[in-house]
């Protein structure tokens, strides 16, 4: 029986759940295997936290495990909608076949673009601090209309905007794992020779992570001093 | 180069994005019929440039070359956001079914995406194709293609495959009677 560990995950729709309690269960997309993970499947809809919008979808397919199961312990009982119940099989297959691909979109997106003409030009959208309060009467509006012309934003100077990417959590982890692998002790700051200050951000949030995970201890003197990494 | 060519090139250069076909032809003074072997003779000319010509239901472009994504990626795509898993799944069914109805893509999802897609529309990654009628198809934009680092969505991984499926097109048959 699948662990309802997976409650609190927020599921796109009844095809998805079903596919990742298979998936949990390590087994493949067939009537059967759907048939096993019906009970968690109801479970999950009765836990209640669908989204309104997706309650319906959630229940179709629930009275179509319900009949798939039926149909598996009582081979003789053949109910008119025998169909929708192969069917389904077939739908999750089909659609294990489409998310397997949308995975490999979120990975490969942004990843080697593609760019038009003017891409890194593009400013973001200028913003003023100062706000006109209107008072209407006629020197009100025309003080108003001249605080309006005194406060238009200057055009925008085209210019590039190249940003080189700073590291990623992932990576900071992964430098730290491969230090703390030669050296069983390391100075936080000695690990940030040439660090943008954003890099700086992430390889502390990197280790906070490793000392939360109980791999490392962090110690540090007092306020400002060097902060030490120890391997546990 | 033909003297045609270089001015449709200048013409995409300077657009910046993607011109109709039936305008970028008006504007150059050229029959329609004539337009596309005048884009091969650019595309062509343009092999093993940092550039290249994108070709697109949206019209013609000219864009990075796929040959420096993997360098352009290392900078931040201003703005670019992640995408959701809805997104994903809905745009890998765009991408590979499309021209496709709203229905179609709902079968094999199993939940309404009416919100999803107006999403993508309004994020330029799907584009809509209303003929009176008959029901609206989605597909992908160019600007989805860029995204992704490539220049058509037949380059798509199994492609072929997944767009001719004969199992899901009965399913998807079955399901309208």
């Amino acid at each position: 029986m699948a662990k309802l560990s997976i409650k609190l995950e927020q599921f796109e729709g009844p095809y998805d759940l079903l596919l990742e309690l298979v998936r949990q269960e390590k087994l493949d997309v067939t009537q059967i295997s759907l048939a096993e993970v019906t009970a968690a499947f109801l479970e999950y809809v009765r836990a209640g936290k669908l989204e309104p919008s997706l309650i319906a979808d959630f229940l179709v397919v629930a009275s179509t495990l319900l009949l798939l199961k039926i149909r598996l312990a009582l081979p003789a009982f053949t109910p008119e909608e025998e169909e929708e119940a192969v069917e389904l099989t077939e739908r999750v297959r089909m659609y294990e076949i489409y998310r397997t691909q949308a995975e490999s979109f979120r990975r490969q997106w942004d990843s080697e673009p593609l760019l038009p003409a003017h891409f890194y030009g593009q400013t973001s959208v200028i913003q003023t601090e100062k706000i006109a309060f209107p008072l209407f009467t006629g020197d009100g509006l025309r003080g108003f209309f001249e605080n309006v012309l005194a406060n238009l934003p200057k055009p925008a100077a085209p210019m590039a905007h190249l940003i080189v990417k700073g590291r990623t959590l992932q990576q900071s982890l992964q430098l730290l794992h491969i230090r703390l692998h030669e050296v069983k002790r390391i100075f936080f700051h000695e690990e940030l020779q040439k660090a943008t200050p954003q890099d700086t951000a992430v390889s502390f949030l990197a280790a906070l992570e490793m000392a939360r995970q109980h791999q490392v201890s962090l110690h540090q003197d007092r306020h400002f001093a060097a902060i030490t990494i120890e391997k546990i | 180069m033909t003297l045609a060519a270089q001015h449709i090139e200048a013409m995409l250069f300077v657009a910046g994005e993607a011109v109709p076909k039936k305008d970028l032809a008006k504007l150059a003074g050229v029959a329609e019929g004539q337009l596309a072997d005048i884009l091969t003779e650019i595309s062509q000319s343009l092999f093993g440039h940092g550039i290249t010509l994108m070709d697109t239901v949206q019209g013609v472009q000219l864009v990075t070359s796929p040959e420096v994504g993997a360098f352009l990626g290392t900078f931040v795509a201003g703005g670019a956001s992640a995408l959701s898993r809805a997104a994903s799944e809905t745009l890998a069914l765009v991408a590979y079914r499309g021209p496709v109805s709203r229905y179609d893509i709902e079968v094999i999802r199993g939940v309404d995406s009416r919100r999803i897609l107006s999403q993508l529309v309004f994020r330029g990654l799907v584009v809509k194709d209303q003929t009176p009628g008959k029901a609206m198809l989605y597909d992908i934009s160019a600007d989805f293609l860029m995204h992704m680092g490539i220049t058509a969505k037949e380059q798509l991984p199994k492609y072929e495959e997944l767009k001719n499926n004969e199992r899901l097109r009965e399913l998807l048959s079955a399901d309208i009677t």
